[in-house]
């Protein structure tokens, strides 16, 4: 019988589950997630399928399919457990030497990790990406196929919702999650705890328990690896969040373009409720909780709470102005708790180990970990859980490896749209809830773009302005009419139309902007703008004035023109040239014709020699 | 055009006869048939009891919604930031001047749509390209022909 | 029934309200009159034109809030409805208005009110309206059809009719017409015929032609037939019956 109806059910499900895996057991995990797909780990899964079934081994070997591992640069990848052999670019042709290695405890050279150094790293813990991580949430991801809920159960899942259910009454669980100050991952950093209170002692008998799984921070995705590789995490958070609070309806709001991780959820949600691990009468305590999803639509403004929820409610995502609080009337008029899908996956931890150990990590305001999302002008993009507290530099540098094609370092952009970008100055900075913020920037939900020197500052606070355009639900005048002039004074600047005052204009606009608007996107919508204005100045003087861009990036400032020492006469670029600017005979120095160059950059990717100078 | 409406009975009966499942049905719909009929707005507005300036309202609010047909290669380029630095803008440029269509658009043949979406959350592969649900990854200006005419040829 | 109430301090003069009032209703019980361009009493408040803003101190700090949205729900608030911060706020949103609206008779007549000149440098629009919404609520919460909505977002936003058509739930009662700040919704009688529309980008946009009923004892035009059926409907009674005010 699946059913659980007690926590000895579990406990025994738990037992058995572990029995029918042989102890000596060696795992071949692949990394099946969202970014796996897209690099080609569907070939290489179909490959160790076959490969594997082949042996008569379920016993020696097992396969098992999950979501990411968070290094998603050296995707698709192969993990051998329990000796922690990692295996890199792992294409379908190498799984019947993986599988043979695997039995015979050998490690295939040619495919591990090689450092900077050429060095190679065959366990997970000599890559200097997972080095100095701490990945509690993140790492379990390698032990659970999402589509399995026993490989869940297996590694204690639901353990820590059997104590809460039978061991704790609901203020209990609220005081240890206050006690824990566990401040909201979503950007916002309010404490979870308080948020959870004041809704338990809101009036009313119908509340609802809300989880945040808009991510619309462009480039940041752990939410949408939690979500897709360990969903039962996300779950049982908000089960213990219910119980604590006296709600028996939930819902996840996932953005539309996650389609793997509303899928894995509904399977994770069948596989639960199948369990009687949700639903009516959870394990037999009499609690119910159930669980609705609801996709996104394509807006990034649904991300804010109270636009959130009038999408929930079937309305278009507006936010409205709200001076009573969520607590009070939130969802449906009703009293409602909301997090992020990172806080509610740290809920089960704070239950099972206690509030005491989980104040051991962090700093003194910051406490656990969090996961970011490194990504842009560095060599090893991914998915980094790190206690708080650490440097911004050490993220950059020592997990991230740095700057890749012998560039330089120029800035890390944090906070999505509503956050800022920090010079090279700022790079000991603590990363925290409280010290980015001091900067002029934020953590935001974990989203941290490195760029280098060919990014253009003005160039970057002119794409968020413009994304923070486009995404506006356009109701209230300082937002709608406001940020659209921020953004169009922006174009006339990279376009070479800047004029004399436009940063003084812009910085007292952004003011206006930031005092009227109706909700968090207005008012947070001029920071990448400020910040670059602080920390870049002369980039935009050098715009303005000179009608020049520093970075050379802007198209309208920049001449293309045709090296004749390098140019071998190849014709590739003249091939690419979607204006036919580019004249010149086989094997002999080409040109381009400024009048018809559009400067869209295709000569100077294609070309092999660095023929092609950018001025 | 003749409205499958037992279709979408079916879409209302997933989530309930109620205001709130309006954008899931409308999900469907748009899933079902590439974009929303005007008959189907007109349809779940009486079923739902929701008026239709509303419901028209929520279809052109959110960008999954299409009031036209999408084609039949539906091609999004990543916008994201971190496609951004790595050059995404040059690479949807080049899909609007090689389809000759701009973002939201689609040819006349109705073999080609172009839009562009925020982020898709795999950007240690950008730039990004999807083509209906295939993804492309590290993508370049010289990429973009050759999925065009592969695209063609199906 | 909870009667409970709270005194608070606005411009340095005291006034007690019952919970759950909104601060501009309270600043209007003291004759203090705070711009605003959405509110309207007869519509739930919307909050979007930002003018209302009053600076409030809760105590612990002081925060700007829409006075036409913000509930009084404790005792000891202080408000400032006049600074030099909302004077600068004040004069930038009409700025952005101006840009909007760049031969808008309204909205110039405003700004001239407050002794606002365009900003030169922001980018210009010929629109006529400012998206105040309260065409869009008066009918659907007064009239109760919600024959016009709103058509996208962000700066693409619009009020309009489903595809810009003419809608056969519209009464043609005209109550957009009257509500509208700007002026922006015509109503024209031609033939018999009651036609509401308005200009959406360089196209007219036809929101409902109603024709028109004629009165039983002079036979002159004077209510849309549609709006006579559903007064008729609600009083049981049969439409046609109807004179006009003048032979009554």
């Amino acid at each position: 019988m699946t059913r659980l109806a007690s926590f000895d059910d579990l406990v025994k499900r738990r037992g058995e589950i572990a029995a029918g895996r042989g102890p000596n057991r060696a795992t071949l995990v692949l990394g099946d997630g969202t970014c796996g797909r897209a690099s080609g780990s569907s070939e290489v899964r179909a490959a160790l399928s076959e490969a594997i079934s082949s042996l008569d081994t379920e016993k020696r070997l097992a396969f098992r399919t999950t979501g990411c591992h968070g290094f998603c640069q050296i995707e698709p990848n192969v993990q051998v457990l329990p000796d922690e052999t990692l295996y890199v670019h792992v294409k379908p042709e190498n799984a019947q030497s993986i599988v043979d290695a695997a039995l015979s405890g050998k490690v295939l050279k040619n495919l591990t990790f090689k450092d900077g150094q050429k060095n190679s790293c065959a366990k997970i813990t000599d890559v200097p990406f997972y080095k100095r991580q701490m990945r509690l949430l993140s790492g379990l991801n390698v032990y659970v196929d999402p589509l399995r809920i026993e490989d869940y159960i297996a590694i204690d899942g639901y353990q820590a919702l059997a104590k809460a259910l039978f061991t704790m009454t609901p203020d209990f669980v609220v005081e240890e999650v206050i006690k824990a100050n566990l401040r909201g991952r979503g950007g916002g950093g309010f404490p979870a705890g308080w948020k959870w209170d004041s809704v338990r002692k809101a009036e009313g008998e119908t509340k609802y328990v809300v989880c945040n799984a808009d991510e619309g921070d462009p480039g940041a995705y752990m939410d949408r690896s939690l979500l897709e590789g360990n969903p039962h995490l996300v779950i049982e958070g908000m089960l213990i969040g219910a119980f604590a609070i006296g709600s028996h309806e939930g819902y996840v709001y996932v953005r539309n373009e996650y389609p793997l991780a509303v899928q894995n959820l509904n399977v994770a949600l069948d596989q639960a409720r199948e369990h009687g691990l949700l639903g009516k009468n959870i394990l037999g305590s009499g609690f119910d909780f159930d669980i609705r999803i609801n996709r996104g639509g394509g807006a990034f403004v649904c991300g804010e709470s109270s636009a959130l929820m009038q999408s929930i409610e079937g309305r278009p995502g507006e936010p409205i102005p709200k001076y009573v609080h969520m607590s009070e009337r939130g969802l449906y008029d009703k009293p409602t708790n909301l997090n992020n899908v990172e806080t509610w996956a740290n809920v089960p931890f704070i239950v099972n180990r206690g509030a005491d150990w989980y104040r051991t990590i962090g700093t003194e305001g910051s406490k656990g970990t969090k996961i970011f999302s490194l990504v842009g002008n560095i060599n090893n993009t991914g998915q980094v859980e790190v206690p708080m507290g650490i440097s911004l530099r050490e993220i950059v540098e020592g997990i991230g490896g740095g700057i890749p094609n012998r560039r330089k370092f120029k800035a890390v952009q944090t906070g999505g749209p509503s956050g800022g970008c920090l010079p090279a100055d700022c790079l000991d900075v603590p990363v925290d809830f409280d010290q980015l913020t001091k900067l002029g920037s934020m953590m935001g939900s974990g989203g941290m773009i490195v760029m280098d020197e060919d990014s253009c500052m003005v160039d970057v606070a002119r794409y968020f302005t413009n994304f923070l355009v486009e995404e506006s639900c356009g109701k209230c005048v300082p937002c709608r009419e406001g940020v659209m002039q921020l953004r169009d004074i922006l174009n006339d600047i990279t376009q070479g139309r800047g004029r004399e005052g436009d940063v003084e204009l812009m910085e007292d606009l952004s003011k206006v902007v930031i005092d009227c608007s109706l909700c968090a996107l207005g008012q947070s919508a001029p920071n990448p703008l400020l910040t670059t204005i602080r920390y870049f100045r002369d980039e935009y003087v050098a715009h303005i004035h000179d009608k020049k861009c520093p970075a050379r990036r802007c198209t309208a400032l920049i001449s293309l023109r045709i090296d004749a020492e390098n140019c071998t006469g190849c014709a590739l670029c003249k091939k690419q040239c979607p204006t036919v600017a580019i004249a010149g005979e086989k094997k002999k120095t080409h040109a381009i014709d400024p009048e018809k160059c559009i400067r869209c950059g295709a000569c100077y990717e294609v070309c092999k020699f660095d023929a092609v100078i950018k001025e | 055009m003749e409205l499958d409406t037992a279709r979408i009975d079916g879409f209302i009966a997933r989530y309930g006869l109620h205001r709130g499942a309006l954008i899931q049905v409308l999900q469907d719909i748009q899933g079902e048939f590439n974009y929303l009929p005007r008959e189907a707005l007109e349809y779940v507005s009486e079923k739902l009891g929701t008026p239709l300036a509303v419901t028209y309202n929520v279809a052109t609010f959110y960008n999954v919604f299409s009031l036209q047909p999408k084609g039949q290669n539906h091609i999004c380029v990543c916008m994201g930031t971190a496609c951004h630095v790595r050059g995404a803008q040059s690479i949807l440029d080049k899909f609007r001047r090689e389809l000759k269509i701009d973002v939201g658009e689609t040819t006349d043949d109705l073999k080609y749509s172009l839009d562009k979406v925020a982020c898709l959350g795999a950007c240690a592969l950008g730039p990004i390209v999807v083509e209906n649900v295939t993804y492309h990854a590290h993508m370049k200006l010289d990429k973009v022909g050759k999925l065009l005419k592969r695209g063609g040829r199906k | 029934m909870n009667f409970k109430e709270h005194t608070l301090t606005i411009d340095g003069r005291s006034i007690t309200v019952k919970r759950d009032t909104l601060l501009i209703e309270a600043c209007k019980k003291l004759r203090i009159e705070v711009p605003t361009l959405c509110h309207n009493e007869n519509l739930k408040p919307y909050g979007v034109c930002r003018f209302c803003q009053v600076e409030v101190n809760e105590g612990k700090r002081t925060r700007l809030v829409p006075s036409c949205v913000y509930e009084i729900r404790k005792d000891g608030l202080t408000v400032t409805t006049d600074s030099e911060r909302i004077r600068n706020n004040r004069k930038w949103l009409i700025q952005l208005l101006l840009a909007r609206c760049d031969r808008q008779k309204d909205v110039l007549d405003f700004a001239a009110k407050y002794g606002v000149a365009p900003v030169e440098r922001l980018t210009k629009k010929n629109d006529d309206c400012i998206l105040c919404g309260q065409c869009v609520r008066a009918c659907g919460e007064i009239v109760g059809v919600g024959a016009i909505g709103y058509e996208r977002r962000g700066e693409k936003r619009e009020v309009t009719s489903p595809y810009r058509d003419q809608n056969p739930v519209c009464i043609a009662c005209g109550t957009c017409v009257y509500v509208c700040p700007t002026h922006c919704i015509a109503m024209t009688e031609e033939n018999g015929v009651r036609t509401i529309s308005r200009y959406a980008g360089e196209k007219k946009m036809v929101v409902r032609e109603a024709k028109m009923l004629t009165c039983g004892k002079c036979g002159n035009y004077f209510l849309p037939s549609s709006v006579a059926e559903v007064f008729a409907k609600k009083m049981g009674i049969d439409p046609t019956v109807f004179t006009c005010p003048s032979c009554r």
